[in-house]
């Protein structure tokens, strides 16, 4: 039975993995080999002309690419400093009307972002003409709605709540204050959400589109998504390889927080 | 007793106030300043025309039309995509498996719409417009979705069972029970808030298919096929914001009410859990 589940789950996940092998293999194809109708799996050598291409003619691709580390790097930190005081706040301390916090908080997880785009517009708009803080064409109108999304909020708060009281109290009872257990105590044991938060995270906004597109006019500021699109409907020959290069910030994350999935959770005589 | 309590629920209130401000200024302030606009003749003219927008919206055959096929997509997409990762995660979990096997599972939440569109071209060749044409189309959604989204929701479900107490499942192998009733009585239930997350979290993706069809068919697809979120973007770029904005608060009721059910199983098993403590 065993076997038979390890070769099963093999097998799936090379299948999934298809159409990402098959945009690695086409990123060292030719334009002509390309063109060719059908699927292409094999190159006919290894051609780094898409790469070559992609540096000499669209180096503006590097720049954005630091554009999307900036913004995407950005936001994730952002979530994991709220995430954590705020998770904490709703799972451990509670407060009067943390319930009704909560509710609000998924509500505008689940809300698409054709929903909320118009709001943040305004809201930016509005800072601009009061405060005079120019927020919209920058990367500044990416960066704040991701920060403050309540994703993380709400997934750490999931996997805190129950982490076992005594732990706390006893920490308390040492004369720990709040930050202290925090740090000590919560955060080692919230490692693999943490790390679920980082990858999906990252995810969502390193592949952000359409609010790049509502936000920010000037060209040069969009993110690598977004130039990306444009390599796609326009430079198709050099998309597989900047589609390859794309996808590696996101597969190191996850091969060096992998461990994190793996090792199970041990509280240590504390039941 | 009552005077730490209190305590606790001021400190509480510093923890949370960062993060609820930027929620305030950022989004509810706003949208509620939205509902406004919602009653408004339109965008430019502030003239109030009661419920007329909404009742406009209901009578719209293609808000009619979105709102079955998304319903229909969810209700379908969802509940298989639940059980596909929750027991991969569970396979995963208990036997040793090649480490590229969860990275090559989560592969394509990375890869861009333009990768899957280009793939989608190559494999079907001009047969792409005709399956999306055809009255299959939606199962190509169902299997697109779920195909871009196991590895997220595996993810978490992983993260989920590790963070179950060793000490349980061991005790439990003593009392000598079977493998299911394993799953059925310990891995399932103390899965719960993985499981609210995991479904609210499969909402919000079942939107995101909406971008790789988008960029497949553009913004009128093959009727069977047309979402809530194909109806909004339309309304958006058409700059018909009263409309769009008058859908979002339909939109959001909905959400509040399956939110809402999940709150309440959410809070079920925390009473259960408190009581075994």
């Amino acid at each position: 039975m065993k076997k038979v589940l390890w070769v099963g789950v093999v097998l799936l996940s090379v299948l999934y993995a298809l159409p990402a092998f098959y945009t690695i293999l086409n990123s060292f194809m030719t334009p002509a080999e390309l063109a060719v109708d059908g699927l292409h799996w094999i190159p006919q050598e290894f051609n780094l002309q898409q790469y070559y291409t992609l540096v000499t003619d669209k180096a503006a691709y590097f720049r954005y690419f630091l554009s999307s580390v900036k913004i995407t790097g950005s936001i994730v930190i952002g979530q994991i400093v709220l995430g954590i005081c705020a998770a904490y706040a709703l799972a451990k301390l509670r407060f009067p009307g943390s319930d009704v916090v909560l509710i609000m908080y998924i509500l505008i997880i689940l809300l698409p972002y054709q929903v909320t785009l118009v709001p943040n517009y305004l809201v930016f708009e509005a800072f601009e003409r009061t405060l005079n803080l120019t927020i919209l064409d920058t990367h500044q109108a990416l960066i704040l709605p991701g920060v403050f999304s309540t994703f993380g909020i709400f997934l750490l708060r999931q996997f805190m709540r129950d982490l076992p009281k005594e732990l706390i109290e006893a920490a308390k009872i040492d004369g720990a204050g709040h930050l202290r257990i925090l740090t000590k105590i919560v955060l080692p044991l919230l490692k693999p959400a943490i790390f679920a938060l980082v990858i999906l995270t990252f995810i969502d906004n390193w592949n952000i589109v359409d609010q790049a597109l509502v936000f920010i006019d000037t060209p040069e500021n969009q993110p690598l998504s977004v130039f990306l699109r444009m390599i796609y409907e326009g430079d198709f020959q050099v998309f597989y390889a900047g589609a390859t290069l794309y996808i590696i910030p996101a597969v190191i994350i996850f091969i060096k927080g992998e461990k994190y999935l793996s090792e199970g959770l041990v509280i240590g005589g504390s039941k | 007793m009552k005077k730490t309590k209190e305590k606790a629920g001021l400190i509480g209130i510093w923890f949370i106030l960062p993060s609820f401000l930027g929620f305030l200024v950022l989004f509810l302030i706003p949208y509620l300043i939205g509902i406004k606009l919602s009653f408004q003749n339109s965008s430019l003219d502030p003239t109030l025309v009661g419920f007329r927008n909404y009742i406009l919206l209901f009578q719209n055959d293609a808000f009619q039309l979105a709102v079955k096929n998304t319903l229909f997509f969810m209700g379908i997409a969802i509940p298989i995509i639940l059980v596909i990762s929750f027991l991969l995660a569970l396979i995963l979990y208990e036997i040793p498996t090649p480490g590229f096997v969860k990275l090559f599972i989560i592969l394509p939440m990375f890869i861009p719409s333009g990768t899957v569109a280009g793939f989608f071209n190559d494999l079907f060749g001009n047969g792409v417009d005709n399956l999306l044409n055809s009255d299959k189309a939606m199962w190509v959604l169902i299997v697109l979705f779920i195909w871009r989204n196991t590895g997220y929701n595996l993810i978490l479900y992983l993260a989920g069972l590790l963070r179950i107490d060793k000490s349980i499942i061991e005790s439990s192998e003593i009392d000598g029970v079977n493998y299911w009733q394993k799953v059925q009585h310990i891995y399932m239930p103390l899965c719960t808030p993985t499981t609210v997350f995991v479904t609210v979290l499969s909402i919000i993706n079942s939107f995101k298919v909406f971008k790789d069809i988008y960029i497949l068919q553009g913004p009128y697809p093959n009727p069977r096929i047309y979402l809530l979120q194909h109806f909004m973007t339309n309304k958006f770029q058409s700059l018909q914001y009263t409309e769009l904005t008058s859908a979002a608060y339909v939109f959001s009721i909905g959400v509040l009410v399956v939110v809402y059910l999940l709150y309440l199983v959410d809070r079920n098993y925390a009473k259960k859990v408190g009581e075994r403590r």
